[in-house]
């Protein structure tokens, strides 16, 4: 994680929600990522609770 | 790491992950089109390729959201990741554009939030219903 999380808060005028596992890069990293996805339906009150990721082919 | 980059003799050691999310529905549920959430994920592209040296987007993934706060409604969402490898002195000195990007992008899509990753933090900017 950064140095100091709370700085890129700051700087990006977000919020610092918490930590995600350390999932790594490329496609298999992002599909883990994909449960921490943020775009909430509604403010403060939706919650992931199933997704599957598509690959091509 | 700079013990690799020496092995490999590598012009770059980018050791910070960036993740953005482009959504497909806005808070509401209602699906942006295709078209629209291309065009959203070509953009961030381009930012992230001038201010931040390159990106790669993945396929869409498939999600589901339980609304608690509208009756435990089911949002369903076609979100596109994007990893971009950096490091905290470029994002420091991208911020502006990065933040510009993410408000844009979260205010013409009508989002309830975009969410955003830097290696394992987990950051949200939300934007409030209007009339709040």
């Amino acid at each position: 994680m950064p140095k100091n999380p709370q700085e890129f808060a700051d700087l990006l005028g977000a919020t610092l929600v918490g930590e995600v596992p350390d999932v790594g890069g490329g496609p298999f990293g992002m599909a883990r990522l994909v449960p921490s996805f943020c775009f909430r339906a509604q403010k403060g009150g939706a919650r992931l609770v199933q997704t599957t990721l598509e690959l091509p082919g | 790491m700079a013990e690799l980059a020496e092995l490999f003799q590598a012009a770059r050691n980018e050791a910070t992950l960036l993740v953005l999310f482009i959504p497909s529905a806005d808070r509401e549920g209602n699906p942006l089109g295709k078209k629209e959430q291309k065009r959203w994920v070509r953009k961030a592209l381009k930012l992230l390729g001038r201010r931040l040296r390159g990106a790669t987007a993945f396929p869409r993934g498939w999600g589901v959201w339980r609304d608690d706060a509208q009756a435990s409604r089911l949002v369903w969402d076609r979100p596109v990741l994007i990893q971009c490898f950096t490091n905290e002195e470029s994002l420091r000195q991208q911020g502006g554009p990065l933040r510009e990007f993410l408000v844009e992008i979260g205010t013409e899509t009508n989002q309830g939030a975009v969410g955003f990753v830097i290696d394992r933090s987990f950051y949200e900017i939300g934007f409030p219903l209007e009339g709040e």
